[in-house]
């Protein structure tokens, strides 16, 4: 008989959605923190800046994802140090890779994704999973809310197949206002049927001229 | 006695729980203790070097002697905790007068439900650090944020090593005017909030919180709230007893009140004869 350990995580919900553009990138999170069928606050950002063009959304247990936020935070300050430069986005998201891998035996509870601009200025978006393996997509969601809207994205934004030949961009065609909409929507939908999502969606919009976040409220029920 | 590594030996007490018919003749084990136990002893058949340390150490798997809800709010000058005296060992109401409000240091306000002795150690832990700050005598005091982010720092290392502090605890304070409400959970789980509850207290008294809170509360109008929320979890939550301590906690300092009780009316007809006029069989 194995001992149960089952009690060292918890689900405290969430849902976190981006989209890239061709020179912008949208990244997405729900505020509600909760467990079970409690609410512990209505108001904690699963969001993180890890980099001047560099974000990170997260869901799953919030006590592996503020331990995965810090410990990146850390990586990156030394990074600074080393190389007097901002990490990029594309090397954000190795580490991030190596970072959920690293405790493959233990993992982090935490299903992210990675948000931002490449060296070239473009969108670009990294999907993952708890153990770090990843992929470069043109959008994503994860975490309790992804079931509902990963096939409205796929609906909507029709990214390429990676199976071609030559490879196409994953990017969307959208212009970043729409994409901001579209985010918006998507997040209002899966609160009415996903009780871990609500409350209030943050939205960050990374683009050349800098970084913007807004709020929008979401049904508290 | 040091036992080299290679040379590990079931201690008598284990082999003894191992086999259960050795099993020392006390009272009997809870159900779900001797399935532990159990499973420690078939493991330490399989197991080698690298866990032996592991076997020779007991964990809090389990609580033995618990507090309920603890809750608290901000309000205009500060920060308000709440919480009842009882300590259960089980369903027994085994202690009555239990502190599980503290104060820290010099801006902090502490509030406890879970494992009593988990909290007494924690306690310690804070005296430490609250020692350790004192003595560069610069002029500078731990805060509240600082407090509790230490505390949530505690508590995910406890679960990382398996060994969890079987607590959640609420944390309030004020400095330089700001007013800091947390809290953190048995296995490092923390958030900020206006107004917090552990336990039964998040289903019972944080939608009347919900309802009733506003920032610029006064001392009178948040003991009045607060009170209204104590005395949902007395009638409600079986282990909450009737002997409380408010805790308040401003720029000018702390007031933990002296213990009581508030004014109960069991007379409603609905708690005389509760299946009155219910349909069914019983």
């Amino acid at each position: 008989m194995a001992l149960r350990r089952d009690w060292v995580y918890e689900n405290n919900g969430g849902t976190c959605v981006a989209i890239a553009g061709s020179d912008y990138c949208v990244i997405a999170a729900d505020t509600r923190l909760s467990v079970g069928y409690s609410i512990y606050t209505r108001d904690y950002s699963k969001i993180c800046k890890l980099a001047d063009k560099c974000v990170m959304a997260s869901s799953g247990f919030q006590g592996d994802l503020k331990a995965l936020q810090k410990n990146l935070a850390a990586r990156h300050l030394i990074y600074q140090h080393q190389h007097n430069k901002q990490m990029s986005c594309p090397a954000m998201a190795q580490l991030l890779s190596n970072t959920l891998y690293y405790k493959r035996f233990f993992p982090y509870y935490t299903f992210n994704i990675l948000g931002g601009l490449d060296s070239d200025g473009k969108g670009c978006v990294f999907t993952y999973d708890a153990v770090g393996s990843y992929e470069r997509v043109g959008y994503s969601a994860q975490g309790t809310g992804a079931g509902l809207i990963i096939p409205v994205l796929d609906n909507q934004l029709k990214s390429p197949s990676p199976l071609l030949l030559p490879a196409k961009d994953a990017v969307t065609p959208l212009l970043e206002s729409e994409a901001v909409d579209l985010v918006k929507d998507v997040f209002a939908s899966a609160t009415e049927r996903d009780i871990y999502t609500g409350d209030k969606v943050e939205i960050v919009v990374i683009n050349a001229s800098g970084i913007r976040q807004e709020l929008m409220e979401l049904r508290k029920d | 006695m040091l036992v080299p590594f290679n040379y590990y030996t079931v201690p008598p007490r284990q082999r003894a729980l191992a086999n259960p018919k050795h099993r020392p003749c006390s009272a009997p084990l809870p159900l779900e203790r001797r399935a532990i136990h159990r499973a420690n002893g078939m493991e330490m058949v399989a197991v080698k070097d690298s866990a032996i340390s592991e076997n020779g150490t007991e964990r809090t798997l389990y609580p033995y002697v618990t507090g309920t809800s603890v809750i608290g709010m901000k309000y205009k000058d500060g920060v308000i905790l709440a919480a009842d005296m009882g300590g259960s060992y089980g369903s027994t109401l085994r202690y009555k007068s239990v502190e599980r409000i503290k104060h820290i240091g010099k801006h902090s306000l502490l509030g406890a439900s879970g494992e009593i002795s988990d909290f007494q150690e924690i306690l310690r832990y804070l005296d430490e650090l609250i020692l350790y700050d004192n003595m560069w005598d610069d002029g500078n005091s731990l805060g509240p944020k600082e407090v509790h982010n230490y505390l949530t720092r505690v508590m995910y290392n406890r679960r990382n090593k398996f060994n969890p502090l079987w607590n959640s605890l609420v944390l309030g304070g004020v400095k330089n005017g700001q007013k800091y409400l947390g809290m953190v959970g048995m296995i490092g789980t923390h958030f900020e909030d206006n107004h917090v509850a552990t336990g039964f207290g998040n289903h019972l008294a944080r939608p009347i919180l919900r309802a009733e809170w506003r920032e610029d509360l006064s001392f009178e109008e948040a003991v009045k709230l607060l009170e209204k929320c104590l005395l949902v979890l007395l009638y409600r939550d079986r282990s909450a007893i009737n002997k409380f301590q408010i805790a308040k906690i401003t720029e000018e300092g702390v007031t933990i009140s002296q213990p009581y009780a508030l004014k109960t009316y069991w007379g409603f007809s609905a708690f005389q004869n509760p299946s009155k006029g219910v349909e069914g069989s019983w």
